[in-house]
């Protein structure tokens, strides 16, 4: 180029060089020609951002090691993710953040205490074996984070139900989670602990128990849930019926008598409201219509309370999810959308 | 009553570089070329020969088909051929090519002032037939047609549609301000012409002066009642705006007849007034000429036949950026794939579509959201059919009533996947017709 005389420099085009500008080959393609600035990565991201405000909690309540757990878990589901993709010759797609969505949700269901590899290992589960073999994002059954953290439950149950105590709370003695006294000492022991019904109360729902990083605070999980409603990246109704569910049957049959459950305690308590507002609504393994959803979501939350109620664990959310993933295709199936006619036909 | 319909999601609606504008016409090319067909039904016969002096307003071809619209002279001037070429939805189609002269004269006897209120409803269709009209919201399916049901049908609701919920546009809106006294003459004539007895316009909450300026003209007319819509896309498709208006729903395969009705667009009831009270065929249209790759939008009134190229010219031409250069709005409109295809009576816009506008990002997989079954307005699961288009499962397609789709596109706006869904659904559509009509014929 440098062979070029410089002295015929050509001249800017005009804004209007007619000629060219009709000249130009029209580019045809079907309608729609304008579509959503929502994506899949806008989405993953989005998601992954709304639980920023909860794993921040989790760090103040626990610790750096909360923070440690959150970067080992996604970074491993991320590389896993990608080595994956590059074995199958496939085009490599961490950055569309599903990978990453699915390391912090599983990072938020396990107890801070967890070896870190362990974690890694459970993330690796996640998503080599209940994500990608089934075809990577869009094709798998099962929820990939609870899906990691059912094998390490079931590989590690030690220290899958070891806590350690808040950094924050130098007066509680006990390092159960409130679900586990309920389990092992009874109703009545919870409330002692916390010094009343509204001690316990409000230590649920801000975030002063134990439990696993997402489990500690009711409120902002909440509030990341709201957004996802209002962006409507997910169903309302997941949520609403699967909590719905719990608090109807913890009132119903929850107490020692009838009617005289602890509604409340049932729905702040645990991964529910995380679950509910982030993993039971995974678009990838959840109904895609809003009767679906709600078939979905009364069937997870009616196992919740029979695992919290009458299983062996304590805590039942993520088994609860997992069991109704199997029974998405069928409602996926059954469940169809209907024109006004159609609905009375 | 709830005015809502099934489905539907909100657009970007791009309403703002031509909103509030006046409509301002265009002066006449050098040259117009006016397809023979800008309908659905028989091509009519042209009855004008090369080198035949025509006026404006006169009658250049007819069928002899009741299904079919007559074409019109847009001006005066010499029809110097009649051949193949362009045409902004068939590709390719004949056309007459008329030379103005400039005198812009009308045909001997028009515009007149007849006093339509004398006559009966066949002589009124009779007028409307011999004006040319069609629907010119799109759909191009000849009115008097529509205006003749069945004997035996009882219509009782006469629906005009000035949702205009096609991003970009606003032509319709500039008309409804314009001509908002011919609109409700255009009701009045369709109320005597079909025996209904309500009249209902729905136009979108977005359009707050048009909705001003029909209201204030519709007070002579107790029975015509104009209702404003939320703004939401495809407010103003058939089935979505009776929803909306009478809370009736059209079954599968039927017709608004079936609920005791008829839809006519806004700008269609303006061409009904001035085809029956002055005469006056369809020879213009007003188009929204818009979108980030033209130089100035505007709402420019144009004769049938003038060129892309001369409308884009009107409006200071494309800029560099031009992606994409659409007949109709961005939802449904149709690509066009050359410069010099004319203006039919079925064009409401022309949107000279920047790259970045007309962006498509890489397909991804589907995440099974369900978005797309939430917004369609039909209620069906639009994710199956790239599956079903792929794997060619043309039985299944027919049997999840794909043929019920009407091609509004929402579901693919929808996407964050940016999966090619109403490309399949077309695909499927041709395949499931095909089988159909095989089975038929083996039978």
């Amino acid at each position: 180029m440098t062979s070029t005389p410089a002295a015929e420099p050509t001249p800017p085009a005009p804004v209007h060089d007619e000629r060219r500008l009709y000249a130009a080959l029209l580019t045809v393609a079907a309608a729609p020609h304008v579509r959503t600035r929502e994506s899949i990565a806008r989405i993953m991201w989005t998601v992954s951002a709304t639980l920023a405000p909860a794993v921040a909690w989790a760090a103040w309540q626990f610790g750096l090691r909360a923070l440690a757990q959150v970067a080992v878990c996604a970074g491993a589901a991320v590389a896993c993710e990608a080595a994956i993709q590059k074995f199958r010759g496939v085009p490599i797609t961490w950055r569309d953040g599903s990978a990453f969505l699915t390391g912090l949700l599983l990072a938020l269901c396990i107890p801070v205490g967890m070896p870190l590899w362990m974690t890694a290992l459970g993330a690796v589960f996640a998503i080599g074996i209940a994500k990608q073999p089934f075809g990577g994002l869009g094709h798998n059954i099962f929820n990939p984070a609870h899906a990691g953290r059912a094998f390490l439950l079931a590989s590690f149950p030690v220290q899958m139900t070891t806590w350690t105590a808040l950094t924050t709370q130098v007066d509680v003695v006990t390092s159960a989670t409130p679900l586990g006294m309920l389990k092992e000492q009874g109703m009545p022991a919870v409330v002692a602990t916390f010094g009343g019904p509204s001690g316990l109360y409000q230590s649920l729902f801000l975030g002063n128990v134990n439990g696993s990083l997402g489990e500690v605070s009711a409120l902002l999980l909440l509030l990341g849930g709201l957004f996802l409603v209002w962006k409507r990246y997910i169903f309302w109704q997941g949520p609403v019926f699967y909590i719905g569910t719990v608090a109807l049957l913890a009132w119903v049959l929850g107490g020692p008598g009838w009617f005289d459950g602890d509604p409340l305690f049932h729905v702040l308590s645990g991964g529910l409201v995380l679950g509910a507002f982030f993993m039971l609504t995974d678009m990838v393994t959840s109904p895609i219509t809003a009767k679906g959803q709600v078939i979905f979501a009364v069937g997870a939350g009616l196992l919740v309370f029979l695992i919290r109620k009458f299983g062996g664990y304590p805590e039942g959310v993520c088994y609860s999810i997992l069991l109704m993933n199997c029974f998405t295709p069928l409602i996926d199936r059954f469940v169809s959308p209907r024109t006004p006619k159609e609905a009375h036909a | 009553m709830v005015h809502s319909f099934r489905g539907g999601t909100h657009v970007r609606h791009e309403k703002q570089r031509t909103a509030g504008k006046p409509i301002e016409p265009m002066p006449l090319p050098e040259r117009l070329v006016v397809p023979l067909r800008q309908h659905i039904g028989a091509v009519p016969e042209p009855i004008v020969a090369r080198g035949d002096l025509v006026a404006k307003g006169q009658l250049l071809a007819r069928s002899d088909a009741y299904v079919s619209a007559t074409v019109h002279a847009p001006t005066s001037g010499v029809i110097k051929d009649i051949l193949e070429l362009p045409h902004p939805t068939l590709g390719k189609g004949m056309a007459f090519v008329l030379e103005p002269d400039g005198r812009d004269a009308w045909v001997e006897g028009l515009p007149i002032e007849r006093d339509w209120r004398d006559l009966d409803p066949d002589a009124l269709r009779e007028l409307v037939r011999a004006g040319g009209v069609v629907g010119l919201g799109g759909a191009a399916f000849p009115t008097h047609v529509k205006l003749s049901p069945p004997a035996g049908t009882v219509l009782e609701h006469v629906v005009v549609n000035g949702a205009e919920c096609e991003p970009y546009l606003t032509s319709d809106d500039a008309v409804m301000c314009a001509r908002a006294e011919d609109l409700v003459t255009g009701i009045e004539i369709l109320l005597r012409i079909t025996g209904a007895v309500h009249g209902h316009v729905g136009i979108e909450a977005n359009k707050p002066q048009a909705l001003k300026a029909v209201a204030a003209a519709a007070r002579r007319l107790p029975q015509v009642r104009v209702v404003a819509l939320p703004t939401r896309y495809p407010q103003g498709a058939e089935r979505s705006i009776l929803q909306a208006l009478l809370g009736k729903w059209v079954p599968a395969g039927q017709l608004p007849l079936s609920v005791g009705a008829i839809v006519q667009n806004t700008t269609t009831c303006v061409a009904i007034a001035d085809a029956v009270v002055r005469g006056i065929p369809v020879i213009d249209k007003v188009l929204t000429v818009s979108g980030a790759a033209v130089v100035t939008p505007r709402n420019v009134l144009v004769r049938i036949g003038t060129s892309w190229r001369d409308v884009l010219a009107f409006c200071g031409g494309p800029t560099e950026d031009l992606g994409r250069l659409v007949m109709g709005g961005p939802m449904m409109g149709v690509a066009q794939n050359s410069f010099d295809a004319p203006v039919i009576k079925a064009s409401s816009g022309l949107l000279a579509l920047s790259k970045a506008e007309v962006a498509h990002p890489p397909e991804g997989p589907c995440l099974r959201c369900g978005m797309c079954v939430s917004v369609c307005p039909m209620a069906r699961k639009p994710l199956d059919f790239p599956t079903m288009a792929e794997l060619h499962l043309v039985s299944q397609a027919d049997a999840a009533g794909i043929l019920e789709c009407i091609e509004c596109g929402t579901c693919e706006y929808a996407c964050p996947a940016n999966r090619p869904i109403l490309q399949s659904i077309q695909v499927l559509k041709a395949k499931v017709r095909a089988a159909r009509a095989q089975t038929a014929a083996t039978r």
